[in-house]
Parts: C-alpha cells; structure tokens; sequence
C-alpha cells in the first residue's frame, strides 16, 4: 500500500525526480513494444472472421 | 361496450386479460415463461392495478400486419391491446372521473404510480409486443455502480398523458423475427437519440438484414440471423457498428467493454452459445441466441458481491439479471466483485429468475459469450480499444517509472480510469461547471499560485472556446480516487490519425503526480528518437507524449503573452463614420521595429504643449500605432476599426518624462494583466524611438 504519509505533493516531486536516461528508455521501449504485440494479438482475436460473420443465432 | 377493463394485479388477473383481449386459445397464459418473468417483475416494483386498453393501434404490429400477417387466411386483424400497470390501486370510477375531469393532482397521481405498458398483439401464442416497464428504482443513482440505459416514453391513455422510462422488449414471433431481430429492435429503442416513431418494426429489420447478403431466404418465416445479416441492419440504420469476436476474450476486457459501452449509453447485442445445466452438472449446448446489453452492477456496498449484467432476452423479458459464473469441472463459482480470473479460466453467464417466493432460482443455462456487436452513431468510427490500449500504457508506463524514483507502490489501483463517449457539448457543461481547486483536498496547506490560477483559467477558456470534434472517447484519470484529468480521443478519427484532441486537468494537485512525469519525458532529448522508433499501431501513446511536448512558442502566441489577446473594438462613436465609413486618423504612424526616430520629435505637440495626448495601440500584427485624437475620433480610427491589443494614451508630464496609460474604453477595458502589457509596451516603445539621456519613458498603472 502507498504510505499513509505520502501526499500528492510527494508524488509530483517523485515525478519530477524521475531520471530519464538511455537505461530507463531502452526499459521503457521493451515495454513498449512487448505491450504493442499483446494489443496486436488481441485485436487480431477479437477481430471479425468469416466464422464470426456466418454465425447464426436461432433461440 | 367498455373501451377499458380494470382489475387487482395478480397472476389470474393478468392472465385473464390477456385470455380476455382476443379469446386466445392459448391454453395456459399464465406458464409461458415470458408472462411469468413479467409477472415476477411487475410484482417487484409493486404493481397494483391492470387497465386493459381494449383495442390500441400499435406502429409496430400495424408494420407487420401490412408486410405479412394481412395474407394469412385466419388473422385476427390489426388491432392490438395495451395492458397499463399502476403501483396504486385504481377503479373504473377513478378513471372515468379522470376522464371526465382531470385534475393535476389526480393527474400527478396516476403518473406516479404508473409503471408502464405491455401491448398485446392479436397472436395466439407469441402475443407480447411492445412492452415498457418501468426500471427498479436503485438503477442510475448518482455514484451508484448500478446503470442502465433507459428512455423516456409517452403513453396517451384516452387522453391522459403519461410517461415511463423503460427500453421496449417484445418477445420475437418466430414468423417475421428472431432473437436477433427483437436484440436490434430493442437496442435501436436504447439509443435515446433517436425519435421512437422511426425505429423500424422488426419485420422491417429482418427484410433489411436479409436483403442483399448472399444466401439469404427472402422470404417469411424467419427463425435466424447471422452476424452478417445483423450488420447490415444496422448499415440500414445508417449506424457505424464495432464488432468484436469474444470466442477468446478475457473476463477483465469484457467487463470494460460492457462498462464503457454502457456508461456511454449504448446498447451491445450480445451473440452468446446456449448451454443446459444437466442435473449431474455437466453442460449441453443448444444453440445461439442473441440478446441485447442495457445494463450492469458493481455493487461493493451490499453483501451481495457478485457482477451482473442487465440484458432484454426475448425468451424471458425486460431487464433480465444474468450474473457471472467461473465454470469448472461439472461445478459453477460465482464470479467474485474485484475477482481477476486467468486467461484459462472458462467464464460464462448465468441469467437469473425468481422463484415463487421471490428468492434466485439455481441457474439452468449458462450463456458463453460469442460475438459483440456495437450499434453506435455514424461519426463514432474509433473503436474504444485503441483507448484502452492507450490507457492501459500510461498507467503501465507510469507505475514503472515512479518505481525507478525509490517510491514503493504496491496498489496499482493509484492510478485509475473510465472511459466514456460523450458529445462535445455534454463535455463543456462538465468543464464550465467544474471550479479550478486552488487547494489540494487531502493537504489544504498545499496552494497553487496565482500565476498558476491565472494559467488553469486561461486553460479553462482556450479549452471552451476551442472547436472539437462532435464526439470524444473521454478518458477520465483518478489519482488515488480523485477525478484528476481527461484525456479527449477524437471518435471520429481513424486510427492512423491523431486522435489525442486534449487533455483537460479538473485538479491540478491529483493530476500534476502523473502528468509532470510525462511531460518531463515528453520535453526530453530522447521524447522524438524514442517515439519513432516504437512502432505503436493499435494505441495512441505517441499521440500523448507529442501532444505533452511543449510547442515552440509562435509569433502571435509570443504577442498574445507580451500586448494581451485580441479585442475587437468595443464600440464606435458617430464622430468616428463619415459616408458610411470609418473615419481614417491621417496623423497615423506604424512601426514594426527600429525607426531611427527621436521620441520627443514624434511626439513634439505633446512636449509644447499643443496636444494633452496622443493615442497608441498595438495592431493585431505586433506593430506600434501612434496618432493625435482628432475630434474625438479614437482609437478605431487609429486602427482602421481592426482588432488589435493593448492600448491608451501618450502624455508628457514635465522634466522630459513621458508616460503611457492603457485608457481605451474600445480595446483595453477588460484586460486582467493591463500592467504586464504597459511594461511590455514600454520596452517596445524603447526598441522603436530614440530617448535622450535625461528623458524617461514610463506606464501609469491601471491599478490605482
């Protein structure tokens, strides 16, 4: 849990603070990219097939 | 003969109505399975009273007569009926006195007791049409986790006016509609903007569905609908629809999707595969059914911490709770409030009935969901997953960076979001009636500047008068549960646009934790190379940060900072027209930079005392006007009645001491920061003319 004495001023300077170097930005683009190919996998699951399309409903 | 029939509500009642209304041969009304589920719900919101209208001329029905039930040999016309429900008790007195003298109170209370309608179509067996209940009173309290769609219905009883906010459910007559049919019928009557009177008959909707899709039967009866064909009735509806696939999609993305969709007032037709619940607990599939989406709950105050949705099923009736169950192994969880499930984990749908005791009967179906249709306006063309996506990373991305700051976040619940689609104007009245929080709510100490108050103010006005887009995907972040800011995604971008059209911060202490993180990430060296080279094609993530990224400062911003934004001449003076025309100062100077002048020569009437004053402005393209005030012909004739800026006056006082003042009731009266403007012009006069050592030139504050 975030500290009970921690208020949002603390947080902004935290934010402030936060040191962007080439380290954190070659993280952040793992991430980045990682997270793109979950996003694409899913849209490609989710998207429309003619499966989907011919599927009828009778009840 | 009596146009109406009253009696007590009850089962017997109800069913004899019916019986009544075209002396059905119907064998039992009162077990189909429709006819209970209304009972039970009718007898829930304390139904007391039944009218039965006894011939009503029903749109719809009247729709599907013409197309189809005209041929058959042994119809029984194109009346139908119309049963009302009333939580009062009510006789043929009371409404013949209605009747015969309406009063407002009486008036005031029928419409409080009234609790809907159900017309009776002139079918034998699937006889229930247009049906309007009205919602259970828990649904759509402020900040209350459960939410329906609902509408506003007018209903005119022999005159007397009434309403119910309901959405329409009719039970599909297997002849000119299917379940898919009554879903689209009923998710077009969700959509509040549009006018009930164009929302087609279900014969129509399936004549459209049917027509133009390859190896479709063209012809009645029809007992199904495939995806395809429910696509192209809403491509008839001129509706822009979202599909999805859901053979595989997770519990989590399916709960954001029906909570998106539904706080945003749209209605889902859901494609779902049927399952019977055997008596040893294994399943048995059925068949496919669609049903329409309407509402949900989330509710975290009761002890009942279960989800559930709300959805018309034509087989059952309106407002049907369908909760969420785990399934393993033969065995059915209930699916916990805040529960996460894995991907592996099959989930499916439980729809849930009452017992004659009012207590949840056991499930004995479980419905797996399929297909997700999404009828939306035609301008919504974004679908909400390139929001998601992008949500979803700022919230990921910032949680990792302020882990790298030493500050230990276990609750990644301090950051949160909804999502809604809102129109632009349901957007402003949010912001204009939002206040700027001067002082942080959970640090009172904790004040903003007034620079800062002057900025947010100025945010605020840009925000309002700016134009946007008709429709936004409104992302709202929450910084340890306080509204912080919203994100605006365009909904009527494509996705290979630029769909970030602003970002609106309601509390600048909440939002300033997440926001000031980004934009120092935005504004750094590695922003640029960083965002070319992550290939992002299903979020706008670079859209965010390039829209965080300070923008150089242009020439006309630099001049709105410096000499104040632009102000069209207040008014003019009959002194100021001749032949229907400004007049034009002919003593008028303009000066753009370095005029190699020497002030007390420009303004030499001054210094000898012919003139009190002279007039200055700064046109609207950054230059130095000056000119002398002849007959009392102003400022507008100095400007040639254009917009400009800041503006006053030139006096001499003595001892080679010149001054400015911002004295123009045309062009500076409502500037806010006048002073700063006069010291901004001040310098700029000095760039421009030539003072001699001993001379000074200086502004008269407007603050005296």
């Amino acid at each position: 849990m975030v500290k009970k004495t921690m208020k949002n001023k603390d947080f902004t300077n935290a934010a402030r603070n936060v040191v962007i170097n080439e380290q954190n930005i070659i993280k952040l683009k793992e991430h980045l990219e990682k997270a793109e190919k979950e996003f694409q996998a899913k849209a490609r699951a989710q998207a429309p097939t003619q499966t989907f399309l011919s599927r009828t409903y009778s009840l | 003969m009596n146009s109406f029939l009253i009696c007590q509500f009850s089962e017997l009642t109800l069913g004899n109505l019916i019986k009544e209304t075209f002396d059905s041969s119907f064998p039992d009304i009162i077990s189909k399975v429709q006819i209970k589920y209304i009972y039970r719900y009718l007898s829930n919101i304390n139904a007391k009273s039944i009218l039965l209208e006894k011939e009503y001329l029903d749109k719809d029905y009247l729709e599907d007569y013409s197309r189809y039930y005209i041929k058959s040999f042994n119809n029984n016309g194109y009346l139908s009926a119309r049963l009302h429900f009333f939580s009062e008790e009510i006789n043929h007195n009371d409404v013949n006195s209605y009747l015969s003298k309406l009063e407002e109170k009486n008036l005031n209370k029928l419409q409080t007791s009234y609790l809907g309608f159900m017309i009776i179509k002139p079918l034998n067996q699937t006889f229930i049409g247009k049906t309007c209940l009205k919602l259970y009173p828990d649904f759509n309290i402020c900040h209350s986790d459960k939410k329906c769609i609902t509408r506003l219905y007018e209903v005119n009883l022999f005159g007397i006016k009434l309403k119910v906010e309901s959405v329409a459910f009719q039970e599909q007559d297997k002849v000119v509609s299917a379940c898919a049919t009554t879903s689209i019928w009923t998710a077009l009557h969700a959509m509040s903007w549009r006018a009930i009177n164009e929302i087609p008959a279900c014969s129509e909707i399936t004549t459209n569905a049917i027509n133009h899709i390859a190896n479709s039967n063209n012809y009645f009866p029809k007992s199904e609908l495939s995806n395809k064909q429910i696509l192209r009735a809403l491509d008839v509806e001129k509706l822009k629809h979202h599909s999805y696939s859901l053979k595989n999609i997770s519990y989590q993305d399916f709960l954001s999707h029906i909570k998106t969709h539904i706080d945003s007032k749209i209605p889902l037709i859901l494609g779902v595969d049927v399952n019977k619940i055997e008596n040893d607990g294994s399943l048995s599939q059925l068949a496919g059914h669609a049903v329409t989406v309407l509402g949900y709950k989330f509710n975290r105050e009761k002890s009942e911490q279960s989800i559930a949705l709300y959805l018309h099923d034509d087989r059952l009736g309106p407002f049907v709770r369908a909760t969420f169950y785990k399934i393993n192994d033969k065995s059915l969880e209930l699916v916990l409030i805040n529960e996460t499930l894995n991907k592996e984990q099959q989930w499916g749908l439980a729809l849930q009935l009452k017992g004659e005791d009012g207590k949840w009967l056991p499930a004995n179906e479980i419905l797996f969901p399929d297909s997700l249709i999404i009828p939306a306006r035609k301008k919504v063309r974004l679908p909400v997953t390139y929001v998601y996506n992008t949500c979803k990373l700022i919230k990921e991305v910032y949680l990792a960076w302020v882990a790298t700051s030493g500050i230990e976040i276990t609750n990644n619940d301090i950051v949160s979001y909804n999502i809604e689609l809102l129109d632009i104007s349901t957007i402003k009245d949010t912001i204009i009636a939002s206040e700027i929080i001067v002082k942080d709510p959970e640090a009172p100490k904790e004040k903003i500047s007034k620079n800062e108050i002057q900025a947010l103010k100025q945010e605020k006005i840009k925000f309002l008068t700016k134009n946007y887009a008709k429709f936004h995907w409104v992302a709202s972040f929450l910084f340890r549960g306080e509204k912080a800011f919203s994100i605006l995604f365009d909904a009527t971008q494509i996705p290979q646009g630029n769909a970030i059209a602003g970002i609106y911060i309601f509390n600048k202490f909440a939002s300033d934790p997440i926001l000031e993180l980004f934009r120092k990430y935005a504004n750094s060296d590695f922003s640029y190379q960083h965002i070319q080279s992550v290939k992002a094609s299903e979020t706008f993530y670079s859209s965010f940060i390039r829209f965080l990224k300070e923008s150089e400062l242009n020439y006309i911003q630099d001049l709105n900072n410096r000499f104040g934004g632009l102000r069209a001449p207040k008014y003019i003076k009959d002194s100021e027209i001749k032949n229907m025309d400004i007049v034009n100062n002919v003593t008028k100077d303009k000066f753009y930079s370095f005029s190699n002048l020497n002030f007390n020569q420009h303004c030499i009437k001054l210094k000898n005392g012919s003139l009190k004053h002279m007039l200055w402005a700064i046109s609207e393209d950054g230059a130095l006007l000056t000119g002398e005030e002849i007959n009392n012909q102003g400022h507008p004739c100095l400007t040639g009645f254009q917009s400009a800026r800041i503006a006053g006056e030139i006096h001499y006082q003595n001892d080679n001491k010149w001054t400015i003042n911002a004295k123009s009731g045309r062009y500076s009266g409502d500037y806010i920061n006048k002073d700063l403007y006069l010291k901004n012009a001040i310098d700029f006069f000095k760039s421009i003319f030539i003072f001699e050592e001993n001379e000074t030139i200086e502004y008269m504050s407007s603050v005296q």
